[in-house]
């Protein structure tokens, strides 16, 4: 193919876009619209069927043409009142819209997907005749009228000439039609003929034995014309002038087709649908004239370029604030403000209204609630919102998946909805809103909610947590599990939502434009699936970190927060476990990654207690993972042109891209999950020996233990999940009953136990007005045991080694927090006593 | 002709740069560079592969720098006021020319050579097969030997220079494109 036939090809294809993307939503806007609205709405979905008919008849796209000619007479008579529009005749449009623009899409390839079924169904609609055609009275072919409109529509087009006469004469053109499966004889044609003469003035006519078509000129309204020629008023309609000037064929020797495809009449109809489209594109460019197509290339230039003039700014103001005087500084200031307005603006061009994902879920939602039977409304908020391209193009999927789940899992059957008492149809509210420099999507719906029980119960059958993890886990954390990889497997697929990919899928993808996912959720009132991105991922905030002199860049998205800890605090604050350095923050066990020592492994061996007075710590979120980077400094955070990889540096593992900084020197983004997996391996290198010593007793690994000491330099732990609760009392609070302690607890008693009774251990010491009360879960009367100070809990997959001579309640020994500790088995120990 | 990586005709018609590493001459068709400029103030890269000397900010665009010297195989260059990056073009640019024959890369790629020297405009009967007594880590990114009367100049194989797929170190036997007797 030349050239510049290939051009024009990607014209039309653009072009064609351009026309069908609002039919989609202008067909689905029918289904509720009013009389008025809904003709204006026809009119504009027909014009952009015909408009892409036109053309592709000109590039011989023949499979295109024929399907949407087949539309368009669907659409011809549901817009000239012949027949009226109704929801199931969506169903073939909208398929038809789909197959249409899976073609167009393929351009330049031409592909051609069946279409007979589809034309088939349409034709169900232009074909209504065989139904009722039943009716043998000539009068009444109305009813055989329904299917007179045969593919194509009208033998006779009405010229504008003639609607200007008419118009000259206060008077309309009709359009008298008129067709039977044989009832109609052509020797009727005179007296109906001369009906018509009496009524109006005949402009045109087509007879055929089996269907007869006027355009009569008149002064009446179509159902007195009706009336008055005695006709069906179903017969008669007005007429819509084509865009044609040349008169058409007006004797009665002009061809009429009965081929629903005739290619001599396509090819006419094909130029003159050319023209068209042209004309309507001329007419939309004045009604819009101030919008020109721009390649996104050239953007993304530009977008660059703007990033260049910022980075000379910089510099320019860097190398001249020194030496310049007031005139060169006024100079330089309006620099900076002309080049950051530029820079803005060029990153507007980027920027598209979310509309333009929103508005698909409408059709989306239509179709699967029917195939679901169930009811939902879609409701759209903020689709002006802008969002930058690149962030748009990636948005869909994950919100496809989104909305299919709230449909598919969270919006109830019309029954059960009117069970509990909520109205029938379901309510899906997609939300977009700008906050704090971030664009706000919400997906809501008020269906079911998500219950955090069958959650909990769900990842524990696929292994993902124990049945203690889970326990100990918030409704909130619950819930969020729904993201986690490997949660949704094949027994949830369904031909709606669980496409094989889970929720992880949308988690992942939405970590990968920088933003964060969050799901609200009361069982029985709904969820809110709530995600938070930037605007845009040319250019991200980030903070600068330093190794040496160094530099680094990490996107604040996965920033949680910035520590410092003091060198003094050091040992208590950083520890190491098995080796691997930990932070304890807010009594949580942060994972540190030692950045100098990723970047360069053979120049720090092991973990090095001595990096100066102060450590810098940034807590970095990634998916699921939490850690702490260790950087020698934090500077500023800093607006940075991100800049992609080269492939020559992709094999590192541990960036996201290049960012230029302000002094014109490149800085490695480092990528936080990377990071993350690097230091997984590395970590795993160092413990690899343990670890194999461990596995074979692997009841050891990440217990959750409660630590408490009686008395200095003893230390017990018991296992958290074997407790009920931990009771702080008063020493006061301790009855003596029958030689036995107890407190009151929960409307009873509650026996005590002293370790020292049954242990040898040093007794419970006599300091402080309280103490606490550790109570196991366990069966039969519940015993608690009375504790000192409860030091801290603690997860740990610390090595327990058994001790000889201790009576059972004694697992064994493990060094935790540097310090020998016994783990007590609750059970044991509740037990012992009662011997 | 046996310098099957790289186009002769071009080669003949508009030269090749060349450049000093460890005191020996080097040579690229000229058309394939897109400047040469002394902007080395790199910043390094850790765990980038050994030859990838780090990252310069070439007017807004991130240029790889890959250290020549390492990629051949004489040891990591030491930069004085002589080096100089080599800029080639990307393969965008080399098709916006219409150039044949060669592909580069498409990112930005900067070779750091010790020195720069001259365009030299060899004549057909100059360029000649990579000598047979090369070593095979090396064999693999000479494209031959362009032979005047004063100089001999080993033209590189950009290409495979670029081709970070081609583990360097390996053991694997680079293919042997044979290339008959020298000439």
């Amino acid at each position: 193919m030349e050239e510049t036939d290939i051009e024009l090809l990607e014209g039309f294809k653009a072009e064609a876009e351009e026309h069908l993307a609002d039919v989609e939503p202008r067909l689905l806007e029918l289904e509720g619209a009013d009389a008025s609205r809904r003709e204006e709405l026809l009119h504009s979905i027909f014009r952009a069927v015909h408009s892409v008919k036109g053309a592709s008849g000109f590039f011989g796209l023949d499979t295109i043409q024929s399907l949407s000619h087949a539309m368009e007479s669907v659409l011809m008579r549901v817009r000239d009142g012949v027949i009226e529009f109704d929801t199931e005749m969506n169903d073939p449009l909208l398929d038809s819209l789909d197959t249409l623009s899976d073609m167009i899409e393929a351009i330049p390839e031409v592909i051609t997907p069946p279409i007979d079924s589809l034309a088939a169904r349409l034709a169900k609609w232009t074909e209504g005749g065989e139904t009722s055609g039943g009716s043998e009275d000539s009068t009444s072919g109305a009813d055989a009228n329904e299917g007179l409109d045969e593919l194509p529509s009208y033998s006779l087009n009405m010229t504008s000439d003639m609607a200007r006469a008419a118009a000259c004469f206060g008077q309309k053109v009709y359009r008298v039609v008129l067709t039977s499966d044989g009832s109609l004889e052509p020797e009727s044609f005179p007296a109906l003929q001369e009906r018509l003469v009496a009524v109006g003035e005949i402009q045109a006519e087509a007879l055929r034995d089996d269907r007869a078509e006027w355009l009569i000129q008149s002064v009446l309204s179509a159902p007195e014309l009706a009336q008055a020629a005695d006709l069906a008023t179903e017969a008669v309609c007005e007429a819509q002038p084509e865009e044609q000037a040349e008169p058409a064929p007006t004797s009665s020797a002009a061809p009429v087709e009965t081929d629903p495809a005739p290619p001599a009449k396509e090819r006419g109809d094909a130029e003159e649908g050319g023209d068209q489209a042209a004309a309507a594109l001329k007419a939309a460019a004045a009604k819009d004239n101030e919008t020109i197509r721009v390649n996104v290339r050239l953007l993304d230039k530009l977008m660059n370029l703007a990033g260049e003039l910022v980075l000379s700014r910089n510099q320019l103001l860097r190398s001249l604030n020194d030496t310049a005087n007031t005139t060169t500084k006024a100079i330089l200031q309006d620099l900076d403000l002309i080049t950051s307005a530029i820079q803005g603006d060029i990153m507007n061009t980027r920027m598209q209204p979310i509309g333009t994902v929103f508005n698909k879920f409408t059709r989306i939602v239509r179709d699967l609630s029917k195939s679901l039977d169930k009811k939902v409304r879609l409701s759209l908020e903020g689709v002006d919102v802008e969002l930058d391209k690149s962030i748009l193009e990636l948005l869909s999927d994950p919100l496809t998946h989104l909305i299919r789940n709230s449909l598919d899992h969270g919006i109830e059957s019309p029954p059960e909805r009117l069970g509990k008492g909520k109205s029938e149809a379901g309510l899906i509210t997609l939300r977009a809103y700008h906050e704090g420099g971030q664009i706000h999507i919400e997906i809501q719906d008020d269906g079911a909610g998500v219950d955090p029980e069958k959650i909990r119960s769900t990842a524990l059958k696929r292994g993902l947590m124990t049945r203690e993890e889970l326990k100990n886990l918030s409704d909130h954390d619950a819930r969020m599990l729904i993201f986690a990889p490997g949660f949704s497997t094949v027994e949830q697929v369904s031909d709606v939502s669980g496409r094989g990919v889970g929720m992880d899928v949308v988690k992942t993808n939405i970590a990968k434009l920088s933003g964060k996912i969050d799901l609200e959720s009361q069982s029985g009132q709904g969820s809110v699936v709530r995600i938070r991105l930037p605007l845009t991922l040319a250019i991200i905030p980030s903070i600068i970190v330093r190794i040496r002199d160094e530099r680094y860049a990490v996107p604040q998205g996965n920033l949680v927060e910035l520590v410092r800890v003091r060198n003094e605090d050091t040992h208590q604050q950083i520890e190491l476990v098995q080796g691997s350095p930990v932070l304890r923050l807010r009594g949580r066990l942060l994972p540190l990654i030692d950045l100098e020592r990723v970047l360069h492994e053979s120049r720090t061996e092991g973990w090095s207690p001595d990096w100066g007075d102060t450590v810098h710590v940034a807590v970095i979120h990634v998916g699921e993972a939490t850690f702490g980077l260790v950087v020698h400094d934090v500077s500023d955070s800093e607006e940075i042109v991100v800049k992609p990889l080269s492939h020559m540096l992709e094999n590192c593992g541990i960036y996201a891209g290049v960012a230029i900084m302000g002094d014109g020197h490149p800085a490695m983004i480092l990528d936080a999950a990377g990071l993350a997996s690097a230091a997984a391996i590395e970590l795993r290198d160092d413990k690899v020996a343990e670890e194999q010593a461990s596995r074979a007793q692997s009841q050891t690994s990440r217990r959750q233990l409660v630590l408490f000491t009686n008395a200095p330099q003893e230390r017990f732990a018991v296992e958290l999940s074997e407790l009920v609760r931990l009771e702080k009392i008063h020493r006061d609070d301790i009855q003596e009953v029958a030689g036995n302690e107890c407190i009151t607890y929960r409307d009873g008693g509650l026996q005590l136990t002293r370790l020292e009774e049954f242990l040898p251990v040093s007794p419970l010491e006599d300091e402080g007005d309280h103490v606490f009360v550790l109570i196991p879960r366990c069966e039969g009367t519940p015993r608690g045991i009375l504790a000192g100070r409860i030091i801290d809990t603690v997860r740990t997959d610390v090595e327990i080694t058994p001790v000889e001579g201790m009576p059972d309640a004694v697992e064994g020994q493990g060094l935790i927090h540097g310090q020998l500790t016994l783990l007590l088995r609750t059970e044991e120990l509740v037990k012992s006593e009662a011997v | 002709m046996s310098l099957l990586s790289i186009p002769v005709s071009e080669t003949l018609a508009h030269g090749l740069s060349a450049f000093v590493l460890d005191c020996q001459l080097f040579g690229i068709p000229v058309r394939v560079v897109r400047e040469v400029n002394a902007h080395l103030d790199i910043t390094p890269v850790p765990r980038a592969p050994d030859f990838v000397r780090g990252l310069v900010n070439l007017r807004g665009h991130v240029v790889t720098v890959v250290d020549l010297g390492v990629r051949l195989g004489f040891g990591r260059r030491q930069i004085d006021s002589e080096s100089r990056l080599v800029v080639l073009k990307t393969s965008r640019e080399l098709a916006n020319i219409d150039y044949k024959g060669l592909e580069t890369s498409e990112e930005k790629i900067g070779l750091l050579v010790d020195r720069i020297s001259e365009v030299v405009i060899p004549r057909a009967e100059d360029l000649q097969g990579p000598p047979s007594n090369l070593a095979a880590d090396t064999r693999q990114f000479v494209a031959g030997v362009c032979k005047t009367d004063k100089q001999a100049i080993t033209v590189l194989n950009a290409q495979q220079i670029l081709n970070y797929e081609v583990d360097p170190t390996s053991s694997r036997e680079t293919p042997r494109v044979d290339s008959g007797d020298p000439q």
